[in-house]
């Protein structure tokens, strides 16, 4: 048998040896030269990870950065920061609304509904703050907040601006003559941008999944990419289809 | 660990000597991390600082499951790969390994050589790099690998089989002389 491709051997190194390559290991002195070669390099790797080293930060700039984002109490005075809990909750109020919304559509299609009938016939999401009214069915909040008292209270307008977005996409989706005469083209090139959009967000939720804008981006753009899909679906020619949304 | 706990239950309320003692106790194998992933000493030392900001603010998201050195050590490794990911230095992974891999064919022996683990990685392009870093230093799996790279398990597995080959011929002279404790571990072959 001929010696064994190196890549293979060091592969052979994880475990998951054939009984033929096992037969030829214990025969071929070359070959296990190299095979304990490369054990004794990812042992070295292994033994790497205990590596320590002067730190690259320094305590001083660190602490600056941190008293600028509020995470040091100054005068003793413990601090309040949001949990995980309550932050995963406001994401999972947000997606709630977005699923109960494009479920409602969905299930006016499913009844025979036109599709901008469908979109357009939209229960009004109870939102607090002083409502105007929207035509087509839907409702503003008044913004008049000239300033915020606390974090809540910003994260609390922050919420209801996901939800005017929502109200607004769903409303334009039905009735803005403007865009009624676009090609499948223009409304595919949208989708594939909503598409590159929806992905980096969902990358930026990976690295701080509690980060109540990243979430409102995230959940506006998974609502833009809805309206738009709907909207690629009226343009179809007669008897086509989309497949899956 | 109990100490590590009521600091941080310190930390998260802003107690600033808690945080410092944190980070005193992790910044050694933290900032390592990041220094290996890295390469370049001067972008580490700013990525990890954004790496101490980010685990500060996780910290309430910090519930005790794992020790809080595997924690903070998964959250350095994901805010380092994003970072390089943003200066587009994980670019064309596979590519870049096979052009890394023909050049040691082709090149001086004797010039290419280092003398140890973070010399020799140095010389690997930075897809290889990071794929045998994180797996055979850090850890992961090549499931993990993958989802963090943005590429196939069996990519992984390819570019790692490649890297050490490579690794192999950069360390020669340092493998071929090399008895770790570890190898007192695994006196038996590992198949």
């Amino acid at each position: 048998m001929p010696h064994l491709p190196i890549e293979r051997l060091a592969e052979l190194v994880d475990g998951g040896a054939t009984p033929s390559e096992r037969e030829h290991l214990a025969k071929c002195v070359t070959c296990t030269r190299e095979f304990e070669a490369y054990r004794r390099l990812v042992a070295m790797a292994s033994d790497e990870r205990r590596t320590i080293a002067p730190p690259l930060t320094e305590w001083g700039s660190l602490a600056v950065r941190l008293r600028a984002e509020g995470m040091v109490a100054a005068d003793g005075v413990p601090i309040k920061r949001r949990s995980v809990g309550a932050l995963e909750g406001l994401r999972r109020a947000a997606a709630v609304v977005v699923l109960l919304g494009g479920g409602a559509v969905l299930g006016r299609m499913s009844a025979g509904m036109p599709v901008a009938d469908a979109v357009a016939f939209r229960t009004p999401v109870d939102v607090q703050g002083a409502l105007d009214p929207v035509p087509g069915g839907g409702q503003f909040v008044t913004n008049t907040s000239t300033g915020f008292t606390s974090s809540q209270a910003a994260l609390d307008v922050l919420e209801q601006a996901q939800r005017q977005y929502e109200l607004a996409a769903t409303y334009l989706a039905s009735h803005d003559t403007t865009s009624s005469e676009q090609a499948p083209e223009q409304y595919r090139t949208r989708l594939a941008a909503l598409d590159r959009t929806a992905e980096t967000m969902q990358q930026a939720m990976r690295d701080a999944p509690t980060d109540p804008y990243i979430n409102q981006y995230y959940l506006a753009t998974l609502s833009a990419r809805e309206q738009t899909l709907r909207r690629l679906g009226t343009t179809l020619p007669v008897g086509n289809r989309l497949g899956r949304f | 660990m109990a100490t590590d706990y009521a600091l941080i239950q310190r930390a998260v309320d802003g107690d600033e000597r808690a945080m410092r003692q944190l980070w005193s106790q992790h910044a050694p194998h933290i900032d390592a991390v990041v220094r290996r992933l890295v390469g370049n000493p001067d972008d580490a030392c700013d990525i990890a600082q954004e790496v101490w900001i980010q685990i500060f603010r996780a910290l309430p998201s910090y519930r005790g499951d794992s020790q809080f050195g595997t924690w903070a050590h998964r959250i350095a490794v994901n805010r380092t790969l994003n970072a390089l990911r943003r200066t587009r230095r994980l670019e064309r992974i596979e590519t870049d390994i096979d052009e890394e891999t023909a050049s040691v064919e082709h090149g001086s022996e004797r010039a290419m050589l280092a003398d140890s683990i973070a010399d020799a990685t140095a010389k690997l392009s930075p897809g290889a790099r990071t794929v045998f870093l994180m797996h055979d230093v850090e850890g992961y799996t090549h499931e993990e690998i993958a989802a963090e790279l943005g590429i196939t398990a069996g990519g992984s597995k390819s570019q790692l089989f490649k890297a050490r080959v490579k690794l192999r011929k950069l360390l020669v002279h340092v493998i071929d002389g090399f008895r770790s404790d570890t190898d007192k571990e695994h006196a038996a072959p590992a198949y």
